[in-house]
């Protein structure tokens, strides 16, 4: 009994704490002189991000938990699915679930742990989770977390992408995907609401791309970019695809090139409210124009291009978006990957890429290796920085990249 | 190619002359040379030896015009030749020729030579009128690729300068011999039957079946043979229905083949 | 924009090498496509007909250095030229077969109903079939010319061709679906056609461009394809692999994806119908080009702008 009274105690307490930091982190940016009123919306919407109950009542669609971003967004959109995207960015989570977990733990699975155990109903709110198989700690996670493991969904993703089998298997997945999302949904997908989902999702990505080239042209800063594609798993996509035009349409309107430095951001993502490494590059005088971060600019694929409307069709074009143009490290023959960031970096005229490793994510940290050679080699300047969600590092960080902008 | 079994052409109790089709040989330049034999129906040659054939006349128009040209006949293993060569496309008339006082016999043939070459080629023009010829028309059936078998053909003698009364109209087709029908207009019909040989033989394959006519004119007869250069049908032997069922069939059978096999296995075959 | 534009050029081209003829055009013996010279209003026979006939190999040994030699050799050289101009254009843009063949995906696609997947191996396997049918088609003339084989194999390739029953029918003419009870060549050869074309029709409908597989054309087209004065060309190093160039790809290529290293990717059963680079998302990935000036490249805005306009249709 009195356990369980120091439980819920310290339940309310972080819970506050995680909603203090993250209203605190949208009153920070919405102060900033560049913001404006268009965005309202995204950060009303990142607001779920730590409230899936709430994101269920606004959304008034079944939520569904996701991790990664290889599930297609298409097919959760066409069931009438709200898909709560578990990757945490609030280190105040973390207190509810650092003592459950190794040391050396992500801290985005540290923070998603967190945010599910700051209320107990949350368990509650999702109607399944879907677990693509990418690293060991989001495989591990629904054990670790205490889920029934035999009640979630988990996605066998091939780590090969370059050979017919894996290309197979994970439209396999896919389908079985839909099988299942049929039956806890109690609906026989219809390949018309497939279609329509897919078109609203590329009608999305159209202007997401025009996002893109004002942010190549270094007309948005990376804060007020990350609130759009953060916000991007917790919207319905025609009202996120509404909003985004709005937004365009402002800046159109008054096209103002920052003055920092462009470079590009690589590795590991970075999520609202822990924008720790976007506020130091700002304050080191950088501004990032471009980025392949999962969290950002590759939050969803976009382009799932189709000439066959049909359902095996479009699932085929779904499975190879998600799986192909995937360039996470957790695949195997990854090696193209630096192959968008040379296209990026020669494209737009930037010439430094700032590599960012979350303390305990191998794979990013395992594929810097190969990307600082090869981005070095061909002359570009190159600056890992690793870290995770506490401040004590902040001063150490913006040191170094003050020090990296000054050799650009 | 030949024709195969031209001796069966050669009839006892008639005598007449026929022109054969030989080969036709590419020549170098690109025209086309197309060698005719000369030959005597074993009655001829029963009445009168090969010797008495050297006033034995050939000549030839060309494309319908009015001009004759002179055809050399050449001799060999007892074999008179004619070679008749053209340089581009060219539609030829052959007449061979022999006068006695009694009996003209004559020989008429007609065929494309599709030559393909620049050079000219030198042809000697005959300045004498051939009165004695007699006009022999040939209607060709309406879609003419080439004379065919199972097509009709009619025929119509004439002559603008002497009066021929024709006695006997035949047709030779391998030792058959067919007399040939009068229609109401005036014309001689015939329609050469299928022949399972020809048809064996492939596309090119020929054969020249004779039309022999006997005329008689102010106490002289002629006696005239046409060679109906003749091809095996082109569509005697089409069946759409089978050809349309088969085609069905196929369909059917592979669209079920095909949906079986995309339902044993969704994604690949 | 670049597909609809194909559409049109397509449609044209199909119209004027079916019908051309009735208004006496004639463009030759040379035309490295599938215009097939059956069709009573043809403006221009397909190239295979002269190259098994008298103007190619159906040729004695002894004939070769003439005039009928030169003449073979002329058509030969215009097809070369014709070729060289646009390359595998004339596949992916003007074949009228292969057009025919698109009005089929067409109505597949409006029927909802899924294309037929085959396996990489399978594919693999099928690729060698067009330079068999290449080879029969000069061998078996050269035989007819030069060692007594029966003339009804004449044209061996039209004889089996799917076009020659199909096309002419736009004219009105049925004779080619008929059997040839002639002889015994004739009538295996029309049965052979019958069930190829019923196999192929099928195919056609489940597939796309699924006789473009197995087109000989193709395989002598790809034999010259380096002398061509187009050229597709890949930047290996700028392409992240994101396979949407071999999804889209109606003959299912996959080299254009898989490529790391040559930077040509005009593949042997590539028809340059555009469409990898009109769904590359990677700027100036893939490029089509005249000598070095540029026709075509990718680029995402133009992705994105296609993909975008679909939406509410």
């Amino acid at each position: 009994m009195e356990n369980n009274i120091r439980h819920y105690k310290i339940q309310n307490r972080v819970r506050k704490q995680i909603e203090k930091e993250c209203m605190d982190k949208i009153e920070s940016l919405k102060s900033r002189g560049d913001y404006i009123d268009e965005l309202d919306p995204f950060l009303n919407a990142l607001f779920f991000s730590i409230h899936p109950d709430k994101l269920q009542e606004k959304t008034s669609r079944p939520v569904v938990g996701l991790f990664c971003i290889q599930a297609p967004f298409e097919l959760f959109d066409a069931f009438k699915l709200q898909p709560f995207k578990l990757c945490g960015g609030s280190y105040e989570a973390q207190h509810l679930s650092t003592s459950k977990l190794p040391a050396l733990a992500c801290p985005i699975i540290k923070s998603t742990m967190g945010i599910l155990n700051s209320d107990d109903h949350y368990r509650n709110v999702f109607k399944t989770i879907i677990i693509p198989t990418t690293c060991d700690w989001v495989v591990k996670f629904a054990e670790l977390a205490e889920y029934n493991i035999p009640e979630l969904h988990f996605m066998e993703l091939p780590h090969i992408k370059e050979n017919e089998k894996g290309e197979q298997r994970w439209l396999l997945e896919l389908l079985e995907l839909k099988r299942f999302l049929g039956k806890i949904m109690g609906i026989r997908l219809k390949r018309k609401d497939l279609l329509n989902s897919v078109n609203r999702y590329l009608a999305a990505w159209k202007y997401f791309n025009k996002l893109i080239e004002l942010r190549r042209d270094n007309n948005i800063s990376a804060l007020l970019f990350t609130i759009i594609v953060n916000a991007f798993p917790f919207m319905e996509i025609e009202n996120w695809t509404d909003t985004l035009k709005a937004v365009i349409k402002k800046y159109e309107m008054y096209k103002e090139k920052i003055k920092h430095r462009a470079i590009f951001l690589a590795g590991a993502p970075i999520v609202f409210p822990n924008l720790k490494m976007l506020d130091l590059i700002e304050e080191a005088g950088m501004n990032v124009t471009a980025d392949d971060i999962c969290s950002s600019e590759r939050i969803f694929p976009g382009g799932a291009c189709y000439d066959d409307t049909s359902e095996h069709g479009l699932m085929k074009a779904l499975s190879d978006r998600y799986h192909k143009a995937c360039i996470c490290p957790t695949y195997a023959d990854n090696t193209r990957r630096v192959n968008g960031i040379f296209n990026t970096l020669e494209e737009n005229g930037i010439n430094g890429v700032v590599y960012h490793v979350l303390k305990g994510c191998h794979p990013y940290d395992i594929e810097s290796i190969s990307v600082e050679k090869k981005i070095k080699d061909r002359g570009y300047r190159f600056i890992k920085i690793e870290t995770d969600y506490v401040d004590e590092d902040r001063q150490n960080i913006l040191t170094r990249l003050e020090a990296f902008n000054n050799t650009l | 190619m030949p024709a195969p079994d031209a001796d069966k052409f050669c009839i006892h109790e008639m005598d007449y002359i026929w022109i054969e089709f030989k080969k036709h040989v590419k020549e170098k330049d690109g025209s086309l040379t197309q060698i005719l034999r000369i030959r005597k129906s074993k009655g001829l040659k029963n009445r009168t030896g090969l010797s008495k054939f050297y006033n034995i006349k050939a000549v030839y128009n060309i494309n319908r015009e009015k001009e004759f040209y002179r055809a050399p006949i050449q001799y060999r293993n007892n074999e008179a030749e004619i070679k008749i060569t053209a340089g581009k496309t060219s539609f030829f008339k052959v007449y061979v020729f022999v006068i006695t006082e009694t009996i003209n016999y004559i020989a008429e043939t007609s065929f494309y030579v599709f030559g393909s070459s620049k050079n000219p080629i030198h042809r000697d023009i005959l300045r004498t009128e051939l009165d004695f010829l007699p006009n022999l028309k040939i209607i060709y059936p309406e879609y003419n690729y080439w004379p065919q078998t199972g097509q009709e053909f009619k025929f119509l003698l004439g002559s603008d300068k002497v009066n021929f009364t024709v006695n006997d109209a035949k047709v030779i087709d391998k030792g058959n011999i067919e007399t040939l029908k009068l229609s109401p207009d005036g014309k001689f019909s015939y329609i050469p039957p299928s022949d399972k040989l020809l048809d064996l033989q492939g596309i090119s394959a020929f054969k020249g079946n004779i039309l022999y006519f006997r005329m008689k004119s102010n106490n002289k007869i002629t006696k005239l043979t046409y060679t109906l250069l003749l091809h095996r049908s082109r569509f005697a032997n089409l069946r759409l229905k089978h050809g349309i069922a088969l085609f069905v069939g196929t369909i059917i059978f592979f669209t079920f083949s095909v949906l079986i096999a995309r339902k044993r296995s969704p994604v690949i075959i | 924009m670049i597909s609809k534009i194909r559409l049109i050029i397509q449609n044209i081209s199909f119209i004027f090498l079916t019908y051309g003829g009735k208004l006496g055009i004639h463009l030759g013996y040379s035309l490295p496509c599938f215009s097939c010279p059956y069709v009573g209003g043809c403006a221009g026979n397909c190239y295979l007909m002269a190259l098994q006939g008298n103007y190619g190999f159906e040729i004695a040994a002894a004939d070769v250095f003439s005039t009928w030699g030169e003449r073979a050799l002329l058509i030969f050289i215009l097809f070369l030229v014709l070729f060289m101009l646009l390359s595998k254009l004339w596949c992916g843009w003007i074949c009228p077969f292969g057009t025919l063949q698109d009005w089929f995906t067409s109505l597949r696609r409006k029927l909802g109903i899924a294309e037929t997947e085959f396996s990489w191996k399978t594919r693999d396997r099928q690729k060698i079939i067009k330079y068999i049918l290449l080879a029969a088609l000069i061998i078996i003339p050269l035989c007819i010319a030069n060692f007594g084989l029966h003339s009804d194999f004449k044209m061996p390739f039209c004889q089996i061709c799917p076009a020659k029953p199909i096309m002419p029918l736009f004219c009105g003419e049925t004779r080619h679906l008929s059997l040839d009870f002639t002889n015994s060549i004739t009538l295996s050869f029309t049965i052979l056609s019958m069930v190829i074309t019923g196999g192929l029709f099928v195919g056609i409908f489940f597939k796309d461009r699924f006789f473009c597989m197995f087109c000989p054309m193709l395989a002598l087209m790809h034999i010259f394809s380096k002398i061509g004065f187009i050229h597709f060309k890949k930047s290996v190093n700028t392409c992240q692999g994101c396979g949407n160039c071999k999804r889209m790809c109606p003959v299912d290529i996959r080299d254009v994806y898989l490529e790391k290293e040559n930077k040509d990717v005009l593949t042997e059963d590539c028809m340059l119908c555009l469409k990898c680079i009109e769904s590359c998302p990677g700027d100036s990935v893939l490029s089509v080009k005249f000598f070095n000036l540029n026709i075509f490249s990718s680029s995402r805005k133009y992705l994105a702008d296609k993909c975008g306009r679909l939406h509410g249709k």
